[in-house]
């Protein structure tokens, strides 16, 4: 979609056509609900989440400003509902694959290249929030810094502190996995 | 790790040197093997973030949000544990002014007199003085603090909690 399609359904949404709304929601619920899904790390939650991001971007799409692309907007609202969802549960709720754990220490083979994803996987989830966020919305396709600095308000010298120390935490990790692998064989 | 030669490992892996830089960073690989093996857990990272699926959501998306486009949306209250804690504050104010009440603290009337407000050379209506009841004020914030109260249960703890059920039976 153009950036001119997309200035042509939110004015045809703002005079009243409603159903111009579902173009905007079919183009940018993949990416909606994968924000949504890397906040919550559960998807009953991410769908609510994005969903009702799209409600509210509905409801104040006056107050958009034109100057900005409307993803940058919409992506910012899916960043905060997506926090305030986060914010207000008790439990975290993991997917079942992510609870099997992968213990180094118990494995006498070589890690195979799933296991290493597994553990990576598994890593990455101990990150703190912040660091985990901001390095997987970077690596998710078509995002620079200055689109993740965006929806997560925070300077992107920032974002790129966190990115360095995202990966360089879960390069660690993995180091020591391999440093294990070599002791055993 | 050593932090500036990591940096440069990972702008190797990001595309970041300059060929000169990146023909040092090669020569320095392939003579150490500790670097190797770092280069390669850095690699394996990269790979594996870079390999982030873009998630697919449930089919009926598109529907629900045009179904609830006029819903009121969940905003960002407090959470139940803050609610829990503003509910107890309160209830705990509620009985602390009930235990101060049956002790007789605001039996007593204060007067309000209205009549001797007026300023010399000033010209005001004439003004009834009356008494204040501070128990019957403090009985009314009782009961208004006791209703909020129950909004703030329903609200931060009933509503989520039943909400969290139906999502996860």
């Amino acid at each position: 979609m153009t950036e001119r399609e997309e200035h042509d359904l939110i004015s045809r949404v703002l005079s009243g056509d409603e159903h111009a709304y579902r173009g905007l929601v079919d183009h940018y619920k993949h990416y909606a609900f994968t924000i949504a899904f890397i906040i919550l790390d559960n998807r009953a939650e991410a769908e609510e989440a994005a969903q009702d991001a799209f409600i509210k971007a509905f409801q104040h799409l006056r107050s958009f400003q034109r100057q900005s692309r409307f993803s940058t907007w919409l992506y910012r609202i899916v960043f905060n509902t997506a926090i305030s969802y986060q914010r207000k549960r008790k439990t975290v709720y993991h997917d079942i694959e992510k609870q099997i754990l992968l213990h180094p220490h118990e494995t006498g083979h070589e890690l195979e290249r799933e296991d290493k994803q597994r553990f990576v996987n598994q890593a990455i989830h101990q990150l703190n929030d912040a660091d985990r966020m901001a390095v997987q919305l970077y690596y998710l396709q078509e995002f620079s810094l200055e689109e993740v600095a965006g929806m997560m308000q925070q300077p992107i010298n920032t974002i790129k502190v966190r990115i360095h120390r995202a990966r360089q935490r879960l390069a660690q990790e993995l180091m020591h996995v391999l440093k294990q692998e070599a002791l055993t064989l | 790790m050593n932090a500036p030669q990591d940096e440069r490992l990972w702008h190797y892996l990001d595309g970041l040197l300059t060929p000169a830089e990146k023909a040092e960073v090669e020569r320095e690989i392939h003579r150490s093997p500790e670097l190797r093996q770092r280069l390669e857990a850095m690699r394996h990272v990269t790979h594996y973030l870079r390999a982030g699926k873009i998630e697919e959501p449930s089919r009926d998306f598109t529907a629900a949000v045009m179904g609830n486009l006029h819903r009121k949306t969940a905003s960002g209250g407090l959470s139940p544990r803050n609610g829990l804690l503003l509910l107890l504050g309160i209830v705990v104010a509620v009985l602390s002014i009930s235990f101060l009440m049956g002790k007789g603290s605001y039996d007593s009337q204060t007067l309000v007199p209205l009549d001797q407000l007026n300023a010399p050379g000033q010209v005001m209506p004439d003004l009834p003085s009356f008494h204040v009841n501070a128990k019957w004020i403090i009985s009314a914030l009782m009961v208004v603090a006791m209703g909020l109260a129950f909004v703030v249960l329903d609200q931060t703890v009933l509503r989520p909690f039943l909400k969290k059920r139906l999502l996860h039976p």
